[in-house]
């Protein structure tokens, strides 16, 4: 039980402090995803929100922990849903306040008249590693398929004891390598639709950036995973490099949305809803920059928009069928 | 001359975007910025780098290609075009020019622009012709 509580204890810190931290992961132009003026933030208004957003969020994260002590055996998802959710209201409580002080975004528009067709630069060849290393694995396991156990775990618990195994098959041994294989190539059509459907500006690149590296991290851990019938591989092993790549990539994302010379794209505060879902049917633009963090997101006021969300969760609900089953 | 030629559009002004769009890539052209043979976005890239609806890029095209400053083929985009030297404008329409950059003048005098700096704009516009 202690396992438990410790590992949701670790989990509520590391959501606190993401959500502490939010609001700061986005353009100077944008406070609580809204359009300001460049000094809102620091006035006494501006201050006095961020201080209740941040009082409302400890509330709530101290609950949480109170959730995780009272009742054990719940606590990982009650605590996390309570703070996920508490944590969410927060921010909007927060943005509905900033609302008040939005100003108009800009309405002037540059756009170079360059055909250079945009090419991807050189480095997207490093998005082609992530796939060699699930392949060379299965080639190894190939190789190795008598020592697999008929028998083996693939699912551990909070204390890093298996507790769901699968018998040795195909869809066993190579399923997570083709779930691998899926995901990351997912990610990169998703990275190389927005690069194409957006308008030129930097964060195009660091978003691609960020996804061949999520790429990599996440082919890390799959092949990590996809090995152990054979190899022993610490748990931590697979935790440690995904805690130090969202550590390294919201450190990374804060830097860029934070540079001073960085511009914003400008959209209207009217088309955000909940200041995540963009619809704006004006707006050619079938992917926008996020107001909140690096990234874009679809807008959802064009048609082809909801083609690919189709398409991304046909592919999604498809990759369950490389899950292994229990045995 | 710019390595990548830029327009620029204010969605807030009266004129309407596409006049904007002709007018900015017209003077480009002008002032040499856009040589002969240059290729322009496709309509659909153009509408989304300044975002403004497909028609309305799609029409400013056409109506420079009217001009006789763009080749718009099927497939291939807009190109600039080596436009011949124009016949001398006649004298109605030396006329209608004059007319017209008179009431820019005035309007410009009206929104309270001294008369200095409308001759330095007229004379760095006219430094700016090929």
């Amino acid at each position: 039980m202690n396992g438990i509580i410790t590992v949701s204890l670790l989990l509520l810190a590391l959501v606190g402090a993401t959500l502490f931290l939010l609001p700061y992961f986005s353009s100077r132009r944008f406070y609580f995803t809204i359009t300001v003026a460049p000094g809102f933030p620091a006035s006494e208004a501006g201050r006095s929100i961020m201080r209740g957003y941040h009082t409302q969020v400890a509330v709530i994260l101290a609950a949480s922990a109170l959730v995780v002590a009272a009742i054990p055996y719940a606590a990982l998802v009650a605590s996390e849903v309570l703070l996920g959710l508490g944590g969410g209201a927060a921010f909007l409580y927060a943005r509905s306040k900033v609302s008040r002080y939005s100003v108009a975004p800009e309405t002037v528009r540059e756009a170079g008249l360059s055909a250079d067709e945009e090419h991807l630069p050189r480095w997207i060849l490093w998005a082609l590693p992530p796939f060699l290393f699930p392949a060379a694995a299965g080639l190894w396991l190939r190789a190795h398929w008598s020592e697999i156990p008929v028998r083996f775990p693939y699912h551990w618990n909070a204390h890093g004891e298996p507790n769901r195994w699968a018998i040795r098959s195909e869809r066993a041994v190579y399923g997570p390598l083709l779930l691998c294989a899926a995901i990351i190539l997912l990610i990169l059509l998703i990275s190389l639709a927005a690069f194409y459907g957006s308008r030129r500006s930097e964060q195009r690149l660091a978003t691609i950036k960020l996804a061949v590296a999520s790429m990599y991290c996440l082919s890390i851990v799959f092949v990590g995973v996809a090995v152990m019938p054979v190899v022993h591989v610490p748990i931590w092993l697979f935790v440690a490099p995904g805690v130090l790549f969202t550590i390294g990539a919201m450190a990374w994302q804060y830097k860029f949305l934070n540079a001073p010379s960085r511009g914003a794209e400008a959209t209207p505060d009217a088309c955000w809803h909940l200041g995540q879902i963009y619809y704006n049917p004006q707006d050619p633009a079938l992917f926008v920059q996020n107001r909140l963090g690096l990234g874009y997101t679809a807008n959802f006021g064009n048609r082809l928009s909801w083609v690919l969300l189709g398409v991304v969760l046909v592919a999604a609900g498809g990759m369950v069928f490389f899950l292994p089953r229990s045995g | 001359m710019s390595r990548d030629p830029k327009i620029r559009i204010d969605l807030a002004l009266p004129t309407p975007a596409y006049r904007q769009i002709v007018d900015g890539i017209r003077t480009l052209l002008v002032e040499g910025a856009l040589a002969p043979g240059c290729r322009l976005p496709s309509v659909r890239r153009l509408a989304m780098e300044l975002g403004v609806h497909f028609n309305t890029v799609g029409e400013a095209y056409r109506e420079l290609s009217t001009e006789g400053w763009l080749d718009l083929r099927q497939g291939r985009g807009a190109t600039v075009l080596d436009r011949s030297k124009p016949e001398p404008a006649s004298p109605e329409r030396l006329a209608e020019f004059r007319d017209r950059l008179r009431n820019l003048v005035t309007q410009m005098r009206a929104a309270g622009v001294p008369a200095p700096k409308i001759v330095a704009e007229l004379r760095a516009a006219k430094e700016n012709l090929k």
